[in-house]
C-alpha cells in the first residue's frame, strides 16, 4: 500500500522567510562609490571596480578599443611583466580578469580573505601603473587580429555582430563588434589604448565598487584603503574624459518589418533573432515587462519554448528577453533552428508576438508572480549571487527593493493591466529580423513570411551590393 | 575546509539517499544521480542515454508533460539534468518549503515513466536533441573534433569510445520500445544515489524520501563496472575539416580512471601546462612566441579511464605542423628540467582555491556528494581532490608527465579549414 498521494502536486510547507541582501554604501575619499553586502558562505573577499570606459565611449574609427584597453591591462604593470603579474596572482590563488562591455570596463577579482590585501594591492598597480608597453600592443594587436579573422567560423558571433550593427547603426560603436574590424584595429595606435584609460582614471567619481566578504562594507572599506591613500596622491597625468557616442537606435525610425539574412551555405542551422529596441531598465515600465517576459520566453516552461521546441521540435531552446540596461535596450527573441525549419520558426515567432500583445493570461500572471516570489528565498545564497545582487543596482541604478518592487506591481496585474503594457512595448508589426543560414536552401521561403524583401548582408551587417 | 555535514543511508530497495543539512539559506537542493551514460549504451544504440534524459522531463503517470519545468519555476526553483560518459544527473533547487514537490517529481518519474510516455514526446525530444547536436556539435567552430577524438583516443569496443550525444543514425532508429527496455533496466532505486542538500530535518527528511520512494521496486543485479584503462601503442592521426579560419591541433593521452592514485598529479600536471597566462604552454605559444591564437588543457577522469587533452588554435600564418611539433618539444623541455616547486606551489593555491569557491552552495555541495557517491562508490570521496594536493611533490608531476605523455604516443586530431586537407 502506498503511503503517498502521487495523484496531485503535494502542498507545500509554510513559505521561508525572505530576506534580501542588505546593501550599504559609501562614497570614499576619492569619490568612488562602494557597495558591499555580507555573504558567510565562504571566507572570501568578491569585488568588481568598474570604470566608465565602456565601448559607448569609444571614438568612431577605434571601434574595440575598449576591449583591446582591457586586454592590455592583463598585460603587467609599470614593475612586474604579464607573465610575472599572472605569477603573483596565481601564487596567492586568485581569479582576476579585465572585460569590457558597453558601458563600463571591469576589473573583477575573487581571493580568499587571507590574501585580499596582497591581491588588491596587484589590482591597485595593474589599475594605477599598467605597464601599457610597447611590446605588449604589438603582440596582443596580432592576437586581435587573428580572434578578427575567426570571428564569422561561429554563427552565433554573426548574428550578434549583424544584429548590433542594424540595431544601432554605424554612427556609434555600439553598431560594431565589441572587438571592432580590421580597419579600426588598423587605426588605434597604443596612444589612443593610454588615453582611453587614462579618461577613466582621471574620474574616480564615475567609478563604481561591489565587494562581497563577511565583514560587509567596513570590512571592504578596509581593504580598498592602501588604493585610497594611492588614489589621493596627485595623478601624474589626468586624462580628458570621453564623450558617449550613441543616439537612439536607428530601427526607431521605420514602422514596418525588415529581414536580413547573412548566407552561410550548408549550415545544418539558422540562427535567428528578432525584435525591436525597447526601454532602458530606468523606464518605469522594464521591471513589470522582465517580469511579463518570462511567460512569453524567459523561462523553459514560456509560450515560445513550448511551442517551438516542446510543441514542434524546431530547436534545441528559444528565449527572448527585454534586455534593458542604461540606453533602450532591445526586446528580442534568439534561437537556432534547423535549416528546413527557417521560415516556419520565423512565422511562430510572429504569431506568438502578436499572441501576447493581447496579454498574459491569469494563469500566466499566477506562474510568474509564484515564481519570482519563491525564487527569492533561493537566489541570495551564494558569494557571486549577492555580488550580482549589488552589482546590478549599482549598474543599472535600481532600487534596492527592486525585486519587491515588481512583485507588488504583479501583486495587481490583470491581463488587461499585462494588455496595456504589452500593446505599448511589443511591436510585431515592426521586427527587425536577422536570420544566419543557408540563404540558398530558406531564401524563397523567407520572402513569403509577410517580412519584407530579404536584404542580403554580410558578416558585419553590411549591405551587399551585386 | 569546513567539514561537510552528512548522513548516509541505504533505503530496503537499494536507493542510496545522503542527507547534507546546512542552514545558510532557506533552500533546498534534490540531485538523483542514475548509474548509467553513454558508456553502457549498446552498439547502434548511441545518443540512447541523452534522449533518454529528455524524455524524463515530459512527464510521468501522474505529472502532465510540461509538468516537470512548470511546477518547479512556478515554485521559485530551477532544475536540470545532464548526461555524461558514466552517469546520468538529474537535480532542481526550490525553496526549502518546497521538499515535497520535488520527491513527487523525482519518486514518479523513477516508478511510473512508461504510463506517461508515447510515440508524439519521442519524436518530439527526438528532433530536439538533433537540434543539440546541429548546435553545439555541427555549428560550433571545431566542435565536430569531439566526435573523432573519442573514437580514435580508444579502440572501438571501449565504451569511451563514443560520446553521449549519439548519432543521427542511431538517434532516428529509436523506438519506444528501446525507450521502455533502457528505462526498465537502469532507471532503478537499487542504481542510483539522491542527495538533499539544504535547510531541513535529516530525520524528517529521510522519513519523507522513503515515503515516496521506498515502494519503488528494485532491479537487482547492479554491479559496479571496473576500470578499463587503455594505453596507446602506436600514434593515431585524424584530420577533420570545418568551417574555420585557423587550424587547431588536439593532443590527447588515455589516462587512468578517477580515485588512481595519479588523479591529483595529472589534474595539478594540466594547470602547470595550462591553467593560466602564466603557465607553461601558455606562455610559450601564446606570449613568448606568438605561435597560438588559444591553447587549453585538461585532466578528465572518468570510471573506466581518463584522458588528458592539449588543445591549440594557430596563430594566423603559423604550420599546424609546427605548433605541433613545438608542443611536444615543450613536453619534452618540462620532463627534462622537472616542473619547478614554485610553479607546483601556485597551481596548488589556485587549485584550492577554485576546490573552496566550488562549493559555496547547497547545490554544488550536494551534487559533488551524489556524482562521488555513484562514481567513486564513496560520497566524500571527491574530498581527495583536495586533501592531496600537498601530497604531490614537483617529481610526482615529473612522473606523470613521463608515464602518460612522454612515454605513451598520442592521438592527434587537426581541425583544418575545408577544403585544405589535401594541402
Amino acid at each position: 500500500m502506498s503511503n503517498v498521494d502521487r495523484s496531485t502536486p503535494p502542498p507545500a510547507g509554510p513559505t521561508p522567510r525572505i530576506a534580501l541582501p542588505r546593501v550599504e554604501r559609501t562614497r570614499a575619499a576619492s569619490g568612488m562609490r562602494v557597495a558591499a553586502t555580507t555573504s558567510d558562505a565562504t571566507p572570501e573577499l568578491l569585488l568588481e571596480l568598474a570604470l566608465p570606459s565602456g565601448r559607448v565611449r569609444e571614438p568612431l574609427g577605434r571601434e574595440g578599443l575598449a576591449s583591446l584597453t582591457a586586454l592590455m591591462l592583463e598585460e603587467g604593470t609599470r614593475k612586474l611583466s604579464t607573465v610575472e603579474f599572472v605569477d603573483a596572482l596565481d601564487f596567492v590563488g586568485a581569479h582576476f580578469a579585465v572585460h569590457s562591455d558597453d558601458d563600463e570596463t571591469t576589473l573583477e577579482l575573487r581571493v580568499l580573505e587571507r590574501h585580499a590585501e596582497r591581491a588588491l594591492e596587484l589590482v591597485g598597480d595593474l589599475l594605477l601603473e599598467p605597464r601599457l608597453g610597447e611590446h605588449e600592443f604589438a603582440r596582443v594587436r596580432e592576437q586581435r587580429r587573428a580572434a578578427l579573422r575567426s570571428r564569422s567560423d561561429d554563427p552565433k558571433s554573426v548574428v550578434n555582430d549583424v544584429w548590433s550593427r542594424l540595431y544601432w547603426g554605424r554612427s556609434t560603436a555600439l553598431g560594431s563588434a565589441g572587438i571592432g574590424d580590421e580597419e579600426s584595429l588598423a587605426a588605434t595606435a597604443l596612444d589612443d589604448v593610454r588615453r582611453f584609460h587614462a579618461a577613466a582614471l582621471a574620474q574616480p567619481r564615475a567609478w563604481r565598487c561591489s565587494g562581497v566578504c563577511r565583514g560587509g562594507l567596513e570590512q571592504l572599506l578596509g581593504w580598498l584603503a592602501p588604493l585610497e591613500a594611492r588614489l589621493a596622491q596627485p595623478a601624474p597625468a589626468a586624462g580628458a574624459a570621453l564623450r558617449e557616442t550613441w543616439s537612439e537606435p536607428s530601427p526607431l525610425e521605420r514602422k514596418r518589418s525588415r529581414i536580413f539574412v547573412c548566407d552561410r551555405p550548408g549550415a545544418p542551422q539558422s540562427e535567428l533573432r528578432v525584435g525591436h529596441p525597447s526601454v532602458a531598465s530606468s523606464h518605469p515600465d522594464w521591471l513589470a515587462l522582465s517580469a511579463l517576459n518570462l511567460a512569453l520566453g524567459g523561462v523553459f516552461s514560456s509560450r515560445l519554448n513550448l511551442n517551438l521546441r516542446e510543441n514542434k521540435g524546431y530547436t534545441y531552446g528559444i528565449r527572448s528577453s527585454f534586455e534593458g540596461g542604461r540606453r533602450p535596450g532591445a526586446f528580442s527573441v534568439g534561437t537556432s533552428v534547423d535549416t528546413r525549419n527557417s521560415a516556419p520558426a520565423l512565422r511562430e515567432i510572429v504569431r506568438e508576438l502578436e499572441g501576447f500583445t493581447a496579454g498574459a493570461t491569469a494563469e500566466e500572471l499566477a506562474f510568474v508572480r509564484s515564481s519570482l516570489e519563491q525564487a527569492l528565498a533561493r537566489q541570495f545564497e551564494s558569494p557571486a549571487a549577492r555580488l550580482s545582487f549589488v552589482s546590478t543596482i549599482e549598474r543599472l541604478g535600481l532600487r534596492d527593493d527592486y525585486p519587491l518592487q515588481r512583485l507588488a506591481w504583479l501583486a495587481d496585474a490583470t491581463p488587461a493591466a499585462s494588455a496595456r503594457v504589452l500593446s505599448e512595448h511589443l511591436h510585431p508589426g515592426e521586427l527587425l529580423v536577422v536570420v544566419v543560414g543557408d540563404l540558398t536552401a530558406v531564401g524563397r521561403e523567407l520572402a513569403e513570411l509577410g517580412l519584407g524583401s530579404p536584404v542580403k548582408v554580410d558578416a558585419r551587417g553590411d549591405e551587399r551590393r551585386g | 575546509m569546513q567539514r561537510l555535514e552528512l548522513r548516509e543511508h541505504v533505503l530496503s530497495n537499494g536507493l542510496r539517499v545522503l542527507l547534507h543539512p546546512a542552514r545558510s539559506a532557506p533552500v533546498v537542493s534534490l540531485q538523483l544521480c542514475y548509474h548509467v551514460g553513454s558508456a553502457r549504451e549498446l552498439p547502434g544504440k548511441t545518443g540512447f542515454a541523452h534522449l533518454f534524459e529528455h524524455l524524463l522531463f515530459q512527464g510521468s503517470e501522474h505529472v502532465a508533460s510540461d509538468g516537470h519545468f512548470r511546477l518547479i519555476t512556478q515554485a521559485g526553483g530551477t532544475l536540470n539534468g545532464n548526461t555524461s560518459f558514466d552517469r546520468t544527473h538529474y537535480f532542481e533547487t526550490l525553496p526549502a518549503n518546497q521538499l515535497e514537490l520535488a520527491l513527487w517529481l523525482e519518486s514518479d518519474r523513477m516508478g511510473f515513466l512508461l504510463g506517461g510516455l508515447d510515440q508524439r514526446k519521442l519524436d518530439n525530444q527526438r528532433d530536439v536533441v538533433r537540434n543539440e547536436k546541429r548546435q553545439n556539435y555541427e555549428l560550433r567552430p571545431y566542435a565536430k573534433a569531439h566526435e573523432v577524438l573519442a573514437a580514435a583516443l580508444f579502440p572501438s569496443e571501449h565504451p569511451y569510445a563514443h560520446l553521449p550525444i549519439g548519432t543521427h543514425e542511431d538517434l532516428i532508429s529509436a523506438t519506444l520500445d528501446d525507450v521502455r527496455a533502457f528505462f526498465e533496466r537502469w532507471y532503478r532505486p537499487d542504481n542510483a544515489t539522491l542527495a538533499l542538500g539544504g535547510d531541513f530535518d535529516p530525520d524528517h527528511a529521510l522519513e519523507r524520501v522513503a515515503a515516496w520512494f521506498g515502494e519503488l521496486a528494485p532491479g537487482g543485479g547492479f554491479t559496479r563496472p571496473a576500470p578499463q584503462p587503455h594505453r596507446a601503442l602506436v600514434e593515431q592521426r585524424r584530420t577533420v575539416e570545418d568551417k574555420v579560419q585557423l587550424p587547431q591541433v588536439t593532443l590527447a593521452w588515455p589516462t587512468p580512471e578517477l580515485g588512481h592514485a595519479d588523479e591529483t598529479a595529472l589534474t595539478l600536471l594540466a594547470m602547470v601546462l595550462s591553467a593560466t597566462r602564466a603557465s607553461v604552454l601558455d606562455r610559450a605559444l601564446t606570449i613568448d612566441e606568438l605561435l597560438a591564437k588559444n591553447v587549453s588543457c585538461g585532466a578528465w577522469h572518468g570510471e573506466l579511464a581518463g584522458r588528458f587533452v592539449i588543445t591549440a588554435t594557430a596563430a594566423a600564418g603559423v604550420e599546424l605542423a609546427r605548433l605541433e611539433a613545438r608542443i611536444r618539444e615543450l613536453l619534452a623541455n618540462l620532463a627534462r628540467d622537472g616542473v619547478s616547486a614554485a610553479m607546483l606551489e601556485r597551481m596548488r593555491n589556485c587549485a584550492e582555491a577554485q576546490f573552496i569557491r566550488s562549493l559555496d552552495n547547497v547545490s554544488s555541495r550536494a551534487s559533488a556528494l551524489a556524482l562521488s557517491d555513484v562514481l567513486r562508490g564513496a560520497p566524500l570521496g571527491f574530498l581527495s581532490e583536495y586533501e592531496t594536493l600537498r601530497e604531490q611533490t614537483p617529481a610526482h608531476l615529473d612522473a606523470v608527465l613521463r608515464r602518460y605523455l612522454i612515454d605513451q604516443p598520442p592521438t592527434v586530431v587537426s581541425v583544418v579549414p575545408a577544403g585544405a586537407s589535401a594541402a
